[in-house]
């Protein structure tokens, strides 16, 4: 445990001596709210605010494949690691940790607007939370596992562009499911990010999801972060084959 | 007892290079071993397995008396490495950095803040510690990857080449606080291509060429082993000096020889000169060829 977050305050260190780094991240995520705000209106782009924070945790899961593979064929800090007790679990996790802080503006902000402009439960955020921490744990691994497979630094980009691009930007994340075509529906509940941002959005009050949908997100979010984890601890290289 | 304990270790990367065959070797409690072989010999395939980074083909390895297959989760406690070629985190400062290090590894605050404090006065970075490693010169930026091994006090350390790109005064620095933790219990396994820095650490040495060991012993042992007792120099003749001549070393075994030798020299009008065999030569018969091929 101690060693996942020095790990991550390794990093920090780095990125906490000059923050205005971190508000690219605040202006990507949030494009979609504006745009929201411009053409829909105020109630339109608060309902798109869970889609923040779906969108940065995914992202943060997804920014470890470069910070891994950096820390594999630059800094050899990864030759380090493994000659250390360190397990590779804290090692993903320490990373998915220093890739949130990256994200940490987005997220507050996105929290603080919650805050102020929705009736919240503390169900309903407990909920929410619950499946987005299912989201970002699964995303993690996937992060964790294309930065030791990746054989350049081309590739690493290529990945953690599709994937986000794929995960993050394609599916109903910043808007409702019943707003795409009822083909598309079955198709974009595929992306565990739809099926974080739908639980995320009903358990904040936009607009409640049918109990049977919510068990399959649960379920769905849950079968993902322990399938990703699962096989990239198994299959993953820590140790060069 | 043996610290390290490898028995025909063979290993062919996934590609089809065959960096290792048939590797044999035993590191004593306590020692600096040194790996020492041109550039492409298998020493960072070596020590990389040995340190439980890269999985072995062939045969069977045992550091610290865990097999580093089955096993690896028993030697890490009491390993740390100084990987080849390591760049620290430029946006660090080498405080930050190898204070962090020492938590990582699990080194309890005080003593962290500790550690840190005497590794940095240790490797001279003391005047550097509050600067950005970013703007630290390429030596001081290689003082600081070996912190971050250093604060681990660790039981076994692993070296790939640690003294590349250092001045000599920096080099030297480095082989005083590896002589100070040996007092201290600590052993090593060292790579390098520097002869000098072989013959004045090595307690024993491997001499590898090709993925073989092809020597295995003290310096004095890999020196007198071949036979030789005495080198001789001779200068290119001086009607021919330039490109046309070229200079020769021989090694004779006795005095007869020795005689011979000498008198062709004077015979020739070149500069004869004698003296006792070292590890360059010892090296060169060896492996024959010139150090320092670039291939890789
Ligand atoms: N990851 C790798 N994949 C394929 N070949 C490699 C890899 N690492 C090293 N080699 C090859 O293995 C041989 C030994 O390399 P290495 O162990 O790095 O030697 P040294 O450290 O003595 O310079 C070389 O021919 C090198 O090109
Ligand atoms: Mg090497």
């Amino acid at each position: 445990m101690g060693e996942t977050v020095h790990f991550a305050l390794f990093h920090i260190h780095q990125d906490a001596k000059d923050p205005t780094g971190l508000l690219f991240t605040v202006i990507i995520s949030f494009l979609p709210v504006m745009f929201l705000l411009i053409f829909i209106g105020t109630a339109g782009a608060i309902a798109a605010l869970p889609g923040v924070l779906v969108f940065a945790l995914t992202g943060a899961g997804i920014a470890g494949a470069p910070i891994v593979y950096w820390n594999r064929v630059h800094h050899h800090i990864q030759d380090f690691l493994v000659s250390s007790p360190m397990r590779p679990a804290s090692f993903a996790v320490g990373t998915a940790l220093y890739a949130t802080f990256l994200s940490s503006p987005s997220l507050v902000m996105a929290a603080v607007a919650l805050a102020i402009f929705v009736p919240l439960s503390v169900q309903g955020v407990l909920l929410a939370m619950a499946a987005l921490l299912l989201l970002w744990t699964g995303m993690l691994f996937v992060g964790f596992s294309a930065g030791l497979a990746a054989k350049s630094v081309t590739r690493v980009n290529q990945v953690g562009n599709l994937v986000g691009l794929a995960l993050g930007l394609l599916p109903p994340v910043y808007y409702p499911l019943d707003r795409l075509p009822p083909f598309w529906r079955p198709i974009a509940l595929l992306a565990p990010t739809t099926d974080a941002a739908q639980v995320a959005r009903a358990a904040l009050g936009f607009g409640p999801i049918p109990l049977s949908q919510e068990i399959f997100a649960f379920g769905y979010l849950g079968a993902f972060a322990g399938l990703a984890a699962l096989l990239s601890l198994r299959y993953a290289h820590w140790v060069e084959p | 007892m043996s610290v390290i304990e490898a028995q025909a270790l063979g290993k062919t990367y996934p590609g089809g290079t065959r960096a290792l065959q048939d590797v044999s070797l035993s590191v004593r409690e306590g020692e600096i071993y040194c790996l020492l072989g041109r550039n492409g010999a298998g020493k960072t395939t070596l020590l990389r397995i040995l340190a439980t980074q890269l999985a072995p083909n062939e045969g069977t390895a045992r550091v610290m008396g865990h097999d580093v297959v089955r096993d690896p989760w028993a030697i890490r406690d009491h390993i740390a490495v100084v990987p080849q070629g390591a760049i620290p985190h430029g946006w660090n400062t080498p405080d930050e950095a190898v204070y962090r290090i020492a938590r990582i590894r699990g080194v309890a605050r005080e003593e962290a803040r500790r550690r840190t404090d005497e590794v940095l006065r240790d490797l001279d970075l003391w005047e550097h510690r509050h600067k950005m490693i970013f703007d630290l010169s390429g030596g001081t930026k290689q003082r600081v990857v070996i912190a971050y091994a250093f604060v681990v006090r660790p039981e076994l350390l692993f070296l790939d080449e640690p003294t590349i790109g250092l001045d000599p005064i920096a080099r030297r620095g480095i082989w005083r606080i590896l002589r100070r933790l040996k007092r201290d219990g600590c052993t090593f396994l060292l790579t390098s291509h520097y002869l000098d820095e072989v013959e004045a650490l090595a307690d024993r040495l491997a001499i590898i060429d090709r993925g073989r060991v092809l020597f295995e012993g003290t310096v004095h042992e890999a020196i007198t082993g071949s036979g030789s007792s005495t080198m001789v120099d001779l200068a290119p003749p001086s009607s021919l000096q330039g490109a046309n001549g070229h200079a020769e070393t021989i090694a004779v075994r006795n005095d007869e020889e020795l005689l011979a030798v000498v008198q062709r020299g004077q015979r020739e009008g070149r500069k004869v000169s004698v003296r006792p065999p070292s590890l360059e030569d010892a090296f060169m018969r060896r492996v024959g060829g010139p150090l320092d091929e670039p291939d890789g």
